[in-house]
């Protein structure tokens, strides 16, 4: 049945010619953005996000799954050649990859990296596959309360895990949440955070805060150095034949221990392609027979790594589609396409929309099989693209940011929405704060308030109903662990070493 | 400038800074909400908690959380001057001028609705990225000719590559 489905999806996807193109497109351009140094996943998909919105629902997830998977390759071009990661889960690549193309081995490393890749994103795809339907289930029975737990859970998970203290990360949640409350409430039609503005009556659209937030203040933060010169690179060396395939074929330990570890840790919560590159290094570097050659050009510290990123992408897709939780920022940014398209990511989503869910496992699918081929066949070119002088995309990427904005409903309102958020998404660069948990905020506010309200509805107006449910309670019980831990983390270290200290004595 | 700088990139001013970003926020927020009288009149009216209630429990955690902070940052900066004044004080080594790119480009496109509503898309564009390709080619390569042939001629691709995808392919109406 699931099979089924998927076939058909991915047949009906193959015969039509619009579709492929846009799905060669997106390849392309993924591949390109990912690889260009200063342009991330999130970023690539936040500044193209808008040229999807003329398409039907299922082309532009199509559209935006080849950007996103060919673009998580495309980082590992940059980390090879010119030692610069092209997106944060690259980063790992680099250690190894470098130090290969530094040895005349670049084109081994970028095949190695490729393959790794397509590996790592199939078995992402098979988790996501086989998880997910089970997950929607399960969650399909939750009601109000779960819920309600579920995006405070979220909430707090994101900003635990972003980068700098929980507590900065939760305060910008809260920013977002506010966000997510600007305009008209639903239930009574009382107006809220509008500052008697008529550009804020109608809300605060998902996609301006994201292509400003990710697209507009990444190139306020890149623009000064944008003088710098690419570091050189020796283009001879991916220019070689490319290396026979029982030699990539054996390789295949490290390419599968990658692939499960980047799977799961991708699905847990804002854990991230980051956190899932780094256990995988680590684990290569264990298992490997020859540990000291770590850093100085192992092909496994370049396999095991970008198998697991690229496994990561089905990982992240799981608690998005089962829960409606973004799992990271690029899903909170495809979570944002999904719901300008009227689809709300979800348990619900199985249900009303099988038809829906097939189409997005077969672009997966496609889009994990096209970056092989178009990576394979332009290898010899792609490095390239590391020429482009970035002041010049820059630019054009601040303009497809102002056009794109208008895009999403005709509306200059829309425009200055994503000015004021590239603004804000500076600020917080300049304050060392993570930007990516408001737009969490703005994605789970409506899904928490909607929820908490009607919990209290149901309850009578008593929050005992959250008391009835256990899996309510464990998921406020963790989230409160998530806030305590790491203020609690400082003082049990400290009262650890002072016991050191006087047993010494 | 250069002290601004230097203040940032110290721990104690951006928790002074993270207090204040939060803690005026929220404070606008409360003020907001308090000065609404229709939202403020559906708290505690039967089970429905109403609309009031979230916007008010977030903002209160968030003052909360800020004052917090702007304590922590206020105290840091007591213990730094009390330190500072003892021994020598630290060196502001991060230009101002780090920053003057992103406002002014931040400023040009706040500008850039108003200009493409009077002038069209096409030529608001080609007038909006022409002197910032010059500039930025000038900076990387130090000739001015060189740098006007590019800058110009990108900015005119760049500006028809846009007309031709977002007007042209997606009829978005600009």
């Amino acid at each position: 049945m699931l099979i089924d489905s998927f076939l058909t999806s991915l047949l009906a996807t193959l015969a039509s010619p619009w579709g492929l193109m846009l799905a060669v497109l997106g390849t392309l351009l993924g591949i390109v953005l990912g690889a260009l140094p200063g342009v991330s996943s999130t970023m690539a998909l936040a500044i193209l996000l808008p040229l999807s919105f003329g398409m039907d629902p299922a082309f532009a997830i199509l559209f935006l799954l080849c950007v996103f998977v060919a673009s998580v390759y495309g980082g590992s071009i940059s980390a090879i050649l010119i030692n610069i990661p092209g997106t944060p889960g690259a980063i790992v690549t680099q250690l190894d990859g470098h130090p290969l193309a530094r040895a005349g081995r670049a084109k081994e490393a970028l095949v190695y990296a490729l393959i790794a890749s397509s590996v790592g994103g199939v078995i992402g795809l098979a988790l996501l596959v086989v998880t997910a339907p089970m997950l929607a289930s399960i969650a399909m029975r939750f009601k109000s309360p779960e819920f309600t737990a579920i995006a405070v859970f979220g909430l707090v998970l994101l900003a635990y895990a972003s980068p700098g203290s929980t507590v900065r990360g939760l305060l910008v949640g809260a920013v977002g949440l506010l966000c997510g409350m600007v305009g008209f409430d639903a239930l009574t039609d009382v107006s809220r955070f509008t500052f008697d503005t008529r550009g804020l009556q109608g809300g605060i659209e998902l996609v301006p805060l994201c292509v400003g937030l990710f697209g507009l203040a990444e190139v306020l933060r890149n623009l000064h150095g944008s003088h710098r010169a690419t570091p050189e690179f020796d283009m001879q060396s991916t220019q070689l034949p490319l290396p026979n395939l029982r030699t990539i074929a054996g390789r295949w330990a490290s390419m599968l221990r990658g692939s499960f570890i980047g799977a799961f840790v991708g699905a847990i919560p804002a854990a991230g392609s980051a956190i899932a590159v780094a256990i995988a290094y680590a684990q290569e570097m264990r298992f490997s027979r020859h540990p000291e050659r770590f850093g100085h050009g192992a092909v496994e510290g370049v396999v095991g790594p970008e198998a697991a990123n690229s496994s990561s992408i089905g990982g992240t897709l799981i608690p998005m589609m089962t829960l409606g939780v973004p799992g990271d920022a690029i899903t909170a940014v495809l979570m944002g396409s999904l719901l300008i398209h009227g689809l709300r990511p979800g348990p619900m989503l199985f249900a009303e929309n099988p038809g829906f869910v097939s189409s997005l496992y077969a672009g997966f699918f496609l889009a994990l099989l096209l970056t092989l081929v178009i990576g394979l066949l332009l290898m010899r070119w792609l490095p390239w693209v590391l020429r482009i002088p970035s002041h010049t995309l820059l630019i054009g990427i601040a303009l497809l940011c102002v056009v794109g904005a208008y895009a999403i409903r005709s509306s200059m309102a829309d425009v200055y929405i994503m000015l004021f958020f590239g603004a804000v998404g500076y600020v917080l660069y300049l304050l060392s704060l993570p930007a990516a948990p408001l737009a969490f905020g703005l994605i789970l506010g409506p899904l928490l308030e909607e929820n908490l309200r009607r919990s209290l509805l149901l309850g009578r107006g008593s929050w005992e109903v959250f008391l009835h449910s256990p899996i309510a309670m464990g998921l406020f019980g963790l989230s409160l662990l998530a806030i305590i831990l790491p203020l609690l983390a400082p003082l049990w270290v400290r009262l650890g070493n002072d016991i050191k200290r006087v047993r010494m004595h | 400038m250069r002290s601004f700088n230097a203040f940032l990139d110290r721990a104690v001013g951006r928790d002074l800074a993270c207090g204040l970003l939060f803690s005026g926020i929220a404070l606008v927020g409360f003020i907001n909400v308090s000065g609404n009288t229709m939202l403020m009149n559906t708290l505690g009216r039967g089970p429905d908690p109403g609309p009031a209630l979230l916007p008010l429990t977030v903002l209160s955690f968030m003052l909360l959380g800020g004052s917090l902070l702007l304590l922590k940052g206020l105290a840091g900066w007591a213990l730094h001057s009390r330190r500072t004044a003892e021994q020598t004080p630290p060196q502001n080594n991060v230009p101002f001028g780090r920053h003057t790119h992103a406002v002014a480009l931040f400023v040009s496109l706040l500008a850039l609705p108003s200009v493409v509503t009077s002038l069209g898309f096409l030529p608001a564009t080609w007038l909006f990225a022409t002197p910032w390709l010059i500039w930025l080619e000038y900076r990387r390569c130090h000739r001015l000719r060189r740098a006007l042939l590019l800058g110009i001629m990108t900015a005119a691709l760049l500006s028809l590559a846009l007309y031709l995808i977002f007007i042209t392919l997606l009829g978005v109406a600009l």
